[in-house]
């Protein structure tokens, strides 16, 4: 590299600086800064990847200098003998100030010694790991057995592992399983009253507000729903490739599952529709945005949707079902879309 | 929920968010998958819930990233044969290559530092290295809160265009 950094990218090193200094200050940001900063992130990749940098640059300037072999006495001196030329007055006012400053300068340095050992023990193994993912956001885990959990939007995860067992708690959303093998160890997944064990094996679970749906790709799991007492529980439910379970309040529905394709197609962020209820599909869009939909009419939310469509993209299925006539939509940007149509099917 | 939300930022705000950050920052060392990482936070940013993030901007905007080098990782050790732990000796930055990048880092830094006027690399040094507060900095170099914010920001924009420019000296 040479040459230099172009005028424009100049500017934003300049904008994503005063960004960090400003975010490192001891009291809270003001909401009307921080609304300035999130709409300085999302107005370019560029600015992303200055503002990373930054709070990199911030976090390695702690170790810069580790020999203190720089005065910063001299330094001050320095500057006050390039400053009196150009005020034309005596360097006077700044004496009083510099005495105080070895004092301070010892404090300094225990309180940073202090901060170096902290920050090694802090990483250590918890009993349990929390994985939480945002509205739109999809991530994957790989947990402390080699096993890998793709959350998917708006999920929820608490992991604890023991020696005896390895147990995950869905507290919200949904997720996709690959569970090494370890007979020992149980994998156990609890969603809600709802359990699914496996050994070594792919299944994805999604809890949803009134039932889960566990759908098994890879070997086998057992489904067990548990109530208030151990007799009132229902028989657990053994499934194998290809087989779906949806657990209701004390009934568990074994059906066979749709396309391997489907289960996972969220994975890729689309979203697989096969006569789907329009007020169904909107849930789901609503999974992965702000913007949300919203379908009045009976009619119009029976309505039957099929299709592949980008999770990301919800303004696609509104332009779809606005084709027909009967629909009206209102759109307040940023909140919502409303569609409205009829309550009675057509005649 | 709202326990939940706190606790995954939390780690961008406390000592942990220190370990976090290193790790995120090892990831941005070579240049094309610093772009590849600001690429794929920023399209995240823009899907979620903006006033989630408005809450605390930063550690949101750092925890999407981290998550995004996280996944990125996994997917390549997942391509490992089992048992291949080359890459958890990388994680903890004690690998040769990582420690070089960190010594290259600091001697970026350390010569960026010199091309700063004296002022505002005494007001840098005092407040990185040795951990003065604004108001402390303010008081013994006998200049204004603002006057050091704007000297640390500036000192901060030098160090960065020192790196992103290859040599500025």
């Amino acid at each position: 590299m040479s040459g230099g950094v172009d005028k424009a990218t100049a500017g934003v090193i300049e904008q994503a600086a005063d960004w960090v200094v400003r975010l490192h200050e001891d009291e809270s940001m003001p909401a009307g800064e921080r609304r300035a900063f999130v709409a300085w992130l999302r107005q370019s990749p560029v600015h992303v990847r200055e503002f990373l940098l930054a709070e990199a640059d911030w976090l390695a300037l702690e170790g810069v200098d580790a020999e203190r072999v720089t005065d910063v006495e001299a330094l001050l001196a320095d500057g006050e003998a390039n400053v009196v030329p150009l005020r034309g007055s005596a360097s006077a006012p700044s004496v009083k100030p510099r005495r105080r400053y070895r004092g301070i300068a010892g404090l300094a340095a225990a309180a940073m010694v202090a901060a170096v050992i902290a920050t090694y023990f802090v990483f250590d193994a918890q009993p349990t790991e929390s994985y939480v993912t945002a509205l739109g956001e999809q991530r994957s885990v790989v947990l402390p057995d080699g096993s890998v959990v793709e959350l998917n939007t708006q999920s929820r995860l608490d992991v604890r592992f023991d020696a005896t067992h390895r147990d995950v708690d869905l507290l919200a959303g949904e997720a996709l399983f690959t569970v090494e093998k370890d007979p020992t160890r149980p994998f156990r997944v609890f969603s809600g009253d709802v359990e699914v064990q496996a050994v070594g094996t792919q299944f994805n679970v999604y809890r949803q507000k009134e039932q889960t749906v566990v759908t098994v790709l890879e070997g086998r799991v057992a489904v067990q729903q548990h109530a208030a007492s151990p007799a009132a529980a229902p028989e657990p439910v053994e499934l194998s490739v290809g087989e779906q379970a949806v657990v209701q309040a004390e009934v568990t529905l074994r059906q066979s599952a749709p396309s391997r394709g489907k289960t996972v197609a969220w994975r890729q962020r689309r979203l697989v529709f096969e006569d789907e209820p329009l007020a169904n599909v909107a849930v789901e869009f609503n999974r992965y945005n702000a913007q949300r939909i919203v379908v009045e009419g009976d009619a119009l939310r029976a309505r039957e949707i099929n299709g592949v469509f980008n999770a990301d993209r919800p303004e696609v299925i509104v332009q779809f079902v606005m084709r027909s006539r009967d629909v009206e939509m209102i759109e307040v940007p940023g909140e919502e879309w409303r569609l409205v149509g009829p309550s009675a099917p057509a005649e | 929920m709202a326990r939940n939300q706190r606790r995954w930022l939390d780690e961008f705000t406390g000592e942990p968010g220190r370990r976090l950050l290193r790790y995120l920052a090892a990831r941005l060392v070579d240049p094309q998958q610093a772009d590849d990482l600001a690429q794929e936070t920023y399209l995240r940013l823009l899907r979620v819930d903006e006033e989630a993030v408005i809450r605390e901007p930063r550690a949101y905007a750092l925890r999407v990233a981290a998550n995004v080098a996280h996944e990125w990782r996994s997917l390549a050790r997942n391509r490992l044969p089992h048992g291949s732990d080359a890459l958890d000796v990388l994680e903890d930055g004690s690998s040769p290559e990582q420690a070089f990048e960190q010594q290259e880092r600091m001697e970026r830094l350390n010569r960026a530092l010199e091309t700063l006027n004296p002022n505002c690399r005494a007001v840098l040094l005092l407040h990185r290295r040795d951990k003065l507060t604004r108001e402390q900095i303010a008081a013994t170099v006998g200049i204004s809160v603002g006057m050091v914010k704007k000297h640390l920001a500036q000192g901060l924009a030098v160090c960065r265009r020192f790196q992103a420019g290859g040599d500025e000296s």
